[in-house]
Protein backbone atom coordinates (compact mmCIF):
# COMPACT_ATOMS: atom_id res chain seq x y z
CA UNK A 1 0.00 0.00 0.00
CA UNK A 2 1.16 3.71 -0.68
CA UNK A 3 1.00 6.39 1.57
CA UNK A 4 -0.78 9.23 0.26
CA UNK A 5 -1.32 12.53 1.16
CA UNK A 6 -5.20 13.75 2.55
CA UNK A 7 -5.79 15.49 -0.48
CA UNK A 8 -4.86 12.92 -2.98
CA UNK A 9 -8.88 12.18 -3.92
CA UNK A 10 -9.30 15.67 -4.70
CA UNK A 11 -6.21 15.74 -6.53
CA UNK A 12 -7.50 12.36 -8.43
CA UNK A 13 -10.65 13.61 -9.44
CA UNK A 14 -9.63 17.17 -10.10
CA UNK A 15 -7.09 15.59 -12.77
CA UNK A 16 -9.66 13.02 -14.11
CA UNK A 17 -11.92 16.20 -15.09
CA UNK A 18 -9.23 18.02 -16.51
CA UNK A 19 -8.07 15.24 -18.97
CA UNK A 20 -11.57 14.45 -19.99
CA UNK A 21 -11.75 18.46 -20.66
CA UNK A 22 -8.38 18.45 -22.58
CA UNK A 23 -9.65 15.83 -24.60
CA UNK A 24 -13.13 17.60 -25.67
CA UNK A 25 -11.60 20.09 -26.36
CA UNK A 26 -8.95 18.74 -28.66
CA UNK A 27 -11.44 16.80 -30.71
CA UNK A 28 -13.50 20.21 -31.04
CA UNK A 29 -10.52 22.08 -32.41
CA UNK A 30 -10.43 19.89 -35.11
CA UNK A 31 -13.88 19.97 -36.18
CA UNK A 32 -15.30 21.81 -38.80
CA UNK A 33 -17.27 24.81 -37.84
CA UNK A 34 -20.92 24.15 -38.42
CA UNK A 35 -22.12 26.52 -41.25
CA UNK A 36 -25.69 27.19 -39.38
CA UNK A 37 -25.77 29.53 -36.72
CA UNK A 38 -27.07 27.88 -33.71
CA UNK A 39 -25.93 27.65 -29.66
CA UNK A 40 -23.69 24.81 -30.78
CA UNK A 41 -22.15 26.74 -33.53
CA UNK A 42 -20.98 29.84 -31.22
CA UNK A 43 -19.93 27.21 -28.41
CA UNK A 44 -17.24 26.03 -31.49
CA UNK A 45 -16.25 28.90 -32.51
CA UNK A 46 -15.37 29.95 -28.18
CA UNK A 47 -13.78 26.25 -27.82
CA UNK A 48 -11.95 26.99 -31.26
CA UNK A 49 -10.78 30.50 -30.66
CA UNK A 50 -9.08 29.98 -27.21
CA UNK A 51 -8.95 25.69 -26.92
CA UNK A 52 -5.46 25.77 -26.88
CA UNK A 53 -5.01 28.27 -23.80
CA UNK A 54 -7.37 25.28 -22.15
CA UNK A 55 -4.72 22.65 -23.09
CA UNK A 56 -2.09 24.68 -22.59
CA UNK A 57 -3.06 25.49 -19.12
CA UNK A 58 -4.09 21.91 -18.59
CA UNK A 59 -0.84 20.73 -19.09
CA UNK A 60 0.59 22.88 -17.19
CA UNK A 61 -1.84 22.08 -14.01
CA UNK A 62 -1.23 18.53 -14.21
CA UNK A 63 2.43 18.27 -14.43
CA UNK A 64 2.32 20.83 -11.87
CA UNK A 65 -0.37 18.57 -9.59
CA UNK A 66 1.91 15.31 -10.57
CA UNK A 67 4.98 17.03 -9.06
CA UNK A 68 3.70 18.66 -6.14
CA UNK A 69 1.77 14.66 -5.33
CA UNK A 70 5.05 12.86 -5.46
CA UNK A 71 7.08 15.85 -3.35
CA UNK A 72 3.89 15.25 -0.29
CA UNK A 73 4.21 11.56 -1.26
CA UNK A 74 8.05 11.56 -0.71
CA UNK A 75 7.87 13.85 2.72
CA UNK A 76 5.23 11.25 4.20
CA UNK A 77 7.65 8.79 3.33
CA UNK A 78 10.47 10.48 4.85
CA UNK A 79 8.56 11.55 7.67
CA UNK A 80 7.46 8.05 8.64
CA UNK A 81 11.35 6.98 8.23
CA UNK A 82 12.16 9.44 11.05
CA UNK A 83 9.66 8.46 13.16
CA UNK A 84 10.95 5.01 12.90
CA UNK A 85 14.27 6.01 13.55
CA UNK A 86 13.61 7.95 15.83
CA UNK A 87 12.48 5.58 18.57
CA UNK A 88 15.07 3.19 17.24
CA UNK A 89 17.75 6.02 18.34
CA UNK A 90 16.11 6.52 21.67
CA UNK A 91 16.10 2.49 22.29
CA UNK A 92 19.79 2.54 21.50
CA UNK A 93 21.41 5.46 23.31
CA UNK A 94 18.57 5.86 25.85
CA UNK A 95 20.35 4.96 28.18
CA UNK A 96 23.38 7.27 27.46
CA UNK A 97 23.72 10.71 28.90
CA UNK A 98 23.76 14.26 26.32
CA UNK A 99 20.92 15.14 24.57
CA UNK A 100 19.30 13.46 21.41
CA UNK A 101 21.32 16.14 19.03
CA UNK A 102 24.69 14.22 20.63
CA UNK A 103 23.71 10.79 19.36
CA UNK A 104 22.45 10.82 15.77
CA UNK A 105 21.16 8.41 13.27
CA UNK A 106 21.16 9.05 9.33
CA UNK A 107 20.12 6.64 6.56
CA UNK A 108 21.64 6.91 3.86
CA UNK A 109 20.41 5.17 0.06
CA UNK A 110 22.79 4.70 -3.05
CA UNK A 111 21.98 6.24 -6.37
CA UNK A 112 24.65 5.64 -9.49
CA UNK A 113 23.28 9.33 -10.24
CA UNK A 114 22.75 12.13 -7.82
CA UNK A 115 22.39 15.32 -10.01
CA UNK A 116 22.64 17.21 -5.87
CA UNK A 117 26.18 16.32 -6.16
CA UNK A 118 27.02 19.32 -8.65
CA UNK A 119 25.90 21.61 -6.23
CA UNK A 120 28.13 20.08 -3.70
CA UNK A 121 31.05 20.80 -6.42
CA UNK A 122 31.35 17.36 -7.91
CA UNK A 123 32.31 16.59 -11.34
CA UNK A 124 30.29 14.65 -12.52
CA UNK A 125 26.67 13.48 -11.23
CA UNK A 126 27.31 9.77 -12.14
CA UNK A 127 29.71 7.18 -10.37
CA UNK A 128 27.44 5.98 -7.12
CA UNK A 129 26.41 8.12 -4.31
CA UNK A 130 25.03 8.56 -1.10
CA UNK A 131 22.47 10.69 -0.59
CA UNK A 132 20.93 11.50 3.50
CA UNK A 133 16.83 10.30 2.87
CA UNK A 134 16.28 10.46 6.84
CA UNK A 135 17.27 11.58 9.92
CA UNK A 136 15.36 12.41 13.56
CA UNK A 137 16.10 15.25 15.33
CA UNK A 138 14.96 19.08 15.56
CA UNK A 139 18.21 20.22 15.44
CA UNK A 140 20.40 17.72 13.19
CA UNK A 141 17.56 16.31 10.93
CA UNK A 142 18.64 18.52 8.08
CA UNK A 143 21.77 16.58 6.66
CA UNK A 144 23.33 17.95 3.22
CA UNK A 145 25.98 15.65 3.22
CA UNK A 146 26.30 12.96 0.23
CA UNK A 147 29.51 10.47 0.20
CA UNK A 148 30.91 9.14 -3.18
CA UNK A 149 30.50 5.56 -3.14
CA UNK A 150 32.01 4.41 -6.18
CA UNK A 151 33.09 0.81 -7.19
CA UNK A 152 36.84 1.49 -6.35
CA UNK A 153 37.09 0.79 -2.52
CA UNK A 154 40.09 3.36 -2.18
CA UNK A 155 37.78 6.16 -3.20
CA UNK A 156 35.07 5.63 -0.53
CA UNK A 157 34.51 8.90 1.11
CA UNK A 158 33.50 9.25 4.98
CA UNK A 159 32.08 7.00 7.27
CA UNK A 160 29.16 6.11 5.03
CA UNK A 161 31.46 5.41 2.01
CA UNK A 162 33.30 3.14 4.30
CA UNK A 163 30.15 1.70 5.46
CA UNK A 164 29.30 0.86 1.65
CA UNK A 165 32.53 -0.70 1.28
CA UNK A 166 32.60 -2.95 4.42
CA UNK A 167 31.07 -6.20 2.93
CA UNK A 168 29.69 -8.34 5.50
CA UNK A 169 31.43 -6.40 8.31
CA UNK A 170 30.19 -3.31 10.48
CA UNK A 171 32.21 -0.26 10.30
CA UNK A 172 33.20 1.20 13.55
CA UNK A 173 35.56 4.04 14.44
CA UNK A 174 35.69 4.28 18.44
CA UNK A 175 37.23 6.30 20.97
CA UNK A 176 37.66 9.56 18.65
CA UNK A 177 39.37 12.53 20.24
CA UNK A 178 37.62 15.28 21.97
CA UNK A 179 37.61 17.95 20.37
CA UNK A 180 35.12 20.38 22.25
CA UNK A 181 37.79 22.37 23.87
CA UNK A 182 40.61 22.26 21.27
CA UNK A 183 42.55 26.09 21.00
CA UNK A 184 43.97 26.66 17.97
CA UNK A 185 42.17 24.36 15.00
CA UNK A 186 44.68 24.83 12.67
CA UNK A 187 47.29 23.83 14.66
CA UNK A 188 45.94 20.93 16.52
CA UNK A 189 47.41 17.41 16.52
CA UNK A 190 44.01 16.31 17.69
CA UNK A 191 42.30 17.81 14.54
CA UNK A 192 44.68 15.59 12.13
CA UNK A 193 44.02 12.39 14.25
CA UNK A 194 40.19 13.01 14.36
CA UNK A 195 40.55 13.90 10.64
CA UNK A 196 42.13 10.43 9.94
CA UNK A 197 41.05 8.09 12.13
CA UNK A 198 37.09 9.57 10.74
CA UNK A 199 38.18 9.69 6.91
CA UNK A 200 37.21 13.03 6.34
CA UNK A 201 39.50 15.98 5.54
CA UNK A 202 41.46 18.54 8.30
CA UNK A 203 39.38 21.52 6.38
CA UNK A 204 35.78 19.82 6.86
CA UNK A 205 36.62 18.95 10.92
CA UNK A 206 37.58 22.34 10.96
CA UNK A 207 34.62 23.94 9.90
CA UNK A 208 32.84 22.08 11.93
CA UNK A 209 34.73 23.38 14.98
CA UNK A 210 33.88 26.60 13.59
CA UNK A 211 30.04 26.58 13.57
CA UNK A 212 30.03 23.94 16.65
CA UNK A 213 28.48 21.19 15.35
CA UNK A 214 28.40 17.80 16.55
CA UNK A 215 31.71 16.06 16.38
CA UNK A 216 31.05 12.40 17.24
CA UNK A 217 33.53 10.80 19.22
CA UNK A 218 32.45 6.96 18.02
CA UNK A 219 30.54 6.08 14.74
CA UNK A 220 29.20 3.02 13.27
CA UNK A 221 27.90 2.11 10.05
CA UNK A 222 26.75 -0.94 8.35
CA UNK A 223 24.79 -1.90 4.93
CA UNK A 224 21.10 -1.97 4.40
CA UNK A 225 19.95 -4.36 2.26
CA UNK A 226 16.27 -5.09 0.17
CA UNK A 227 14.41 -8.07 1.51
CA UNK A 228 15.66 -9.48 -1.50
CA UNK A 229 19.54 -9.20 -0.37
CA UNK A 230 20.64 -6.53 -2.98
CA UNK A 231 22.37 -3.75 -1.32
CA UNK A 232 20.12 -0.82 -0.81
CA UNK A 233 22.20 1.73 1.09
CA UNK A 234 23.75 2.33 4.66
CA UNK A 235 23.30 3.42 8.65
CA UNK A 236 24.97 5.68 10.34
CA UNK A 237 25.28 6.37 13.72
CA UNK A 238 27.08 8.62 15.60
CA UNK A 239 27.54 9.91 18.91
CA UNK A 240 29.55 12.10 21.71
CA UNK A 241 30.25 9.24 23.75
CA UNK A 242 33.72 7.41 22.82
CA UNK A 243 31.80 4.11 22.66
CA UNK A 244 28.76 2.39 21.31
CA UNK A 245 27.24 -0.64 22.21
CA UNK A 246 27.51 -2.78 18.68
CA UNK A 247 25.26 -5.84 20.29
CA UNK A 248 22.52 -3.57 21.21
CA UNK A 249 22.32 -2.02 17.76
CA UNK A 250 22.30 -5.20 16.21
CA UNK A 251 19.44 -6.68 18.08
CA UNK A 252 17.29 -2.99 17.87
CA UNK A 253 18.34 -2.80 14.38
CA UNK A 254 17.13 -6.89 13.79
CA UNK A 255 13.84 -5.24 15.53
CA UNK A 256 13.31 -2.39 13.64
CA UNK A 257 13.66 -4.34 10.29
CA UNK A 258 11.10 -6.84 11.30
CA UNK A 259 8.87 -4.35 12.02
CA UNK A 260 8.84 -1.46 9.37
CA UNK A 261 12.18 -0.81 7.36
CA UNK A 262 11.91 -4.24 5.34
CA UNK A 263 8.54 -2.61 3.70
CA UNK A 264 9.90 1.10 3.80
CA UNK A 265 13.00 0.27 1.59
CA UNK A 266 11.36 -0.77 -1.40
CA UNK A 267 9.26 1.92 -1.56
CA UNK A 268 11.85 4.65 -1.68
CA UNK B 1 6.92 -32.38 2.08
CA UNK B 2 8.35 -33.30 6.13
CA UNK B 3 9.40 -30.29 7.83
CA UNK B 4 10.47 -28.90 10.75
CA UNK B 5 9.40 -25.59 12.63
CA UNK B 6 11.86 -22.79 12.13
CA UNK B 7 14.16 -23.02 15.30
CA UNK B 8 15.51 -19.53 16.44
CA UNK B 9 19.20 -18.97 16.49
CA UNK B 10 20.86 -15.94 18.90
CA UNK B 11 22.53 -14.30 16.11
CA UNK B 12 24.54 -12.28 19.20
CA UNK B 13 26.13 -15.30 20.00
CA UNK B 14 27.90 -15.24 16.70
CA UNK B 15 27.85 -12.01 15.63
CA UNK B 16 31.05 -11.02 17.26
CA UNK B 17 33.76 -13.85 15.95
CA UNK B 18 36.80 -13.16 17.45
CA UNK B 19 38.79 -14.91 14.31
CA UNK B 20 37.85 -15.69 10.87
CA UNK B 21 40.28 -17.92 8.70
CA UNK B 22 42.04 -15.55 5.93
CA UNK B 23 40.64 -12.24 7.11
CA UNK B 24 42.16 -9.85 9.71
CA UNK B 25 39.10 -8.67 11.92
CA UNK B 26 39.84 -5.70 14.21
CA UNK B 27 39.20 -6.44 17.53
CA UNK B 28 35.43 -5.77 18.65
CA UNK B 29 34.31 -5.93 15.07
CA UNK B 30 31.00 -7.08 14.60
CA UNK B 31 29.28 -8.95 11.73
CA UNK B 32 26.18 -6.97 9.76
CA UNK B 33 23.17 -8.10 10.90
CA UNK B 34 22.04 -9.13 7.60
CA UNK B 35 25.16 -11.61 7.59
CA UNK B 36 24.22 -13.68 10.51
CA UNK B 37 21.10 -16.53 10.18
CA UNK B 38 18.36 -15.74 12.99
CA UNK B 39 16.35 -19.18 12.27
CA UNK B 40 17.49 -23.14 10.75
CA UNK B 41 14.58 -25.79 9.27
CA UNK B 42 15.03 -28.80 8.30
CA UNK B 43 13.16 -30.52 5.37
CA UNK B 44 13.09 -34.03 4.27
CA UNK B 45 12.97 -33.55 -0.15
CA UNK B 46 12.56 -37.46 -0.33
CA UNK B 47 14.16 -40.88 0.72
CA UNK B 48 17.17 -40.14 2.34
CA UNK B 49 17.47 -36.40 0.88
CA UNK B 50 17.58 -33.27 3.70
CA UNK B 51 17.68 -29.83 2.88
CA UNK B 52 18.81 -27.68 6.26
CA UNK B 53 17.41 -23.65 5.23
CA UNK B 54 18.91 -20.73 7.26
CA UNK B 55 16.87 -17.80 7.43
CA UNK B 56 18.10 -13.89 7.47
CA UNK B 57 16.69 -10.65 7.85
CA UNK B 58 16.93 -10.72 3.49
CA UNK B 59 14.35 -14.01 3.51
CA UNK B 60 13.25 -12.90 -0.33
CA UNK B 61 16.31 -13.63 -2.33
CA UNK B 62 16.40 -16.04 -4.77
CA UNK B 63 18.64 -19.14 -3.96
CA UNK B 64 21.68 -20.59 -6.59
CA UNK B 65 21.78 -24.02 -5.93
CA UNK B 66 25.70 -25.38 -6.77
CA UNK B 67 27.26 -28.55 -6.61
CA UNK B 68 30.00 -29.62 -4.47
CA UNK B 69 32.66 -31.62 -4.73
CA UNK B 70 31.19 -34.46 -2.62
CA UNK B 71 28.52 -36.41 -4.61
CA UNK B 72 25.50 -35.61 -3.38
CA UNK B 73 25.88 -32.16 -1.35
CA UNK B 74 24.90 -28.79 -2.51
CA UNK B 75 24.93 -25.71 -1.33
CA UNK B 76 22.66 -22.42 -1.97
CA UNK B 77 23.59 -19.08 -2.36
CA UNK B 78 21.87 -16.25 -2.09
CA UNK B 79 21.80 -14.81 -6.18
CA UNK B 80 22.48 -11.23 -4.58
CA UNK B 81 24.21 -11.44 -1.33
CA UNK B 82 26.39 -14.73 -2.04
CA UNK B 83 25.02 -15.92 1.42
CA UNK B 84 25.02 -19.38 2.00
CA UNK B 85 21.08 -20.03 2.73
CA UNK B 86 20.78 -23.88 2.42
CA UNK B 87 22.45 -27.42 2.22
CA UNK B 88 21.15 -30.11 0.48
CA UNK B 89 21.77 -33.35 0.95
CA UNK B 90 21.11 -36.24 -1.24
CA UNK B 91 21.97 -39.86 0.14
CA UNK B 92 22.43 -43.45 -0.99
CA UNK B 93 21.92 -44.92 2.73
CA UNK B 94 20.03 -44.01 5.96
CA UNK B 95 23.12 -42.51 7.81
CA UNK B 96 23.33 -38.88 7.97
CA UNK B 97 26.84 -36.80 6.52
CA UNK B 98 29.09 -36.93 8.72
CA UNK B 99 30.28 -33.10 10.66
CA UNK B 100 33.75 -33.52 9.00
CA UNK B 101 33.02 -34.13 5.72
CA UNK B 102 30.57 -30.84 5.63
CA UNK B 103 33.12 -28.93 7.60
CA UNK B 104 35.71 -30.04 5.44
CA UNK B 105 33.58 -28.43 2.09
CA UNK B 106 32.65 -25.36 4.31
CA UNK B 107 36.00 -24.58 4.85
CA UNK B 108 36.54 -24.83 1.03
CA UNK B 109 34.35 -21.71 0.10
CA UNK B 110 36.88 -19.62 -1.62
CA UNK B 111 34.57 -16.58 -2.11
CA UNK B 112 36.30 -13.91 -0.27
CA UNK B 113 33.64 -10.81 0.16
CA UNK B 114 31.52 -13.37 1.64
CA UNK B 115 33.90 -15.24 4.34
CA UNK B 116 32.57 -14.31 7.49
CA UNK B 117 28.90 -15.41 6.73
CA UNK B 118 30.16 -18.88 5.11
CA UNK B 119 32.63 -19.16 8.57
CA UNK B 120 29.49 -18.20 11.09
CA UNK B 121 27.01 -20.53 9.34
CA UNK B 122 30.26 -23.24 9.57
CA UNK B 123 30.10 -22.22 13.39
CA UNK B 124 26.29 -22.43 13.64
CA UNK B 125 26.13 -25.56 11.88
CA UNK B 126 28.77 -27.08 14.25
CA UNK B 127 27.19 -26.15 17.11
CA UNK B 128 23.58 -27.91 16.51
CA UNK B 129 24.95 -30.94 14.00
CA UNK B 130 24.11 -33.82 16.08
CA UNK B 131 20.57 -32.44 16.92
CA UNK B 132 19.86 -31.90 12.87
CA UNK B 133 20.59 -36.05 12.74
CA UNK B 134 18.82 -36.88 15.39
CA UNK B 135 15.88 -34.44 13.46
CA UNK B 136 16.09 -36.24 10.70
CA UNK B 137 15.71 -39.71 12.26
CA UNK B 138 12.84 -38.43 14.47
CA UNK B 139 11.51 -36.90 10.70
CA UNK B 140 11.71 -40.23 8.93
CA UNK B 141 10.00 -41.98 11.83
CA UNK B 142 7.23 -40.02 11.65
Amino acid sequence: MKIRPPQYRVWRIGHVILTVMVIVVSKVLNLKPPSEPSWWSSVVAVIQQYGWWVILIGGIAGEGGTSWLKAKESSLMTDALNAILKEFREEVFGEAVGQHGDHRVTLFQYRSTCWRALWHRAKRPTGGWLVPVARPGHTSQRSQALFRAPDNPGKLEGMAGKAWGANSKTFEVFDLPDLSEVGNAKKSSRVRDYASKSHVSERWVRRRIKKKRLLARSMMGFTVERPDGAEWGVLVLDSKEPRMDGQRIAKEFRELWKRSLRHMVVKL
Amino acid sequence: MKRTRWKDIDPLKYDEPEEVPGLSLDAGSFVSPYDVPDGIRLLLTGEHGYQIKLRYLADEEEVEQQETDLPGIQFGFGQNSSRLVSLEVTTTTTEFPSWEKIERLLSGLTDHEKRINHFIVQTVLRDIWSQLAREVQELEAD
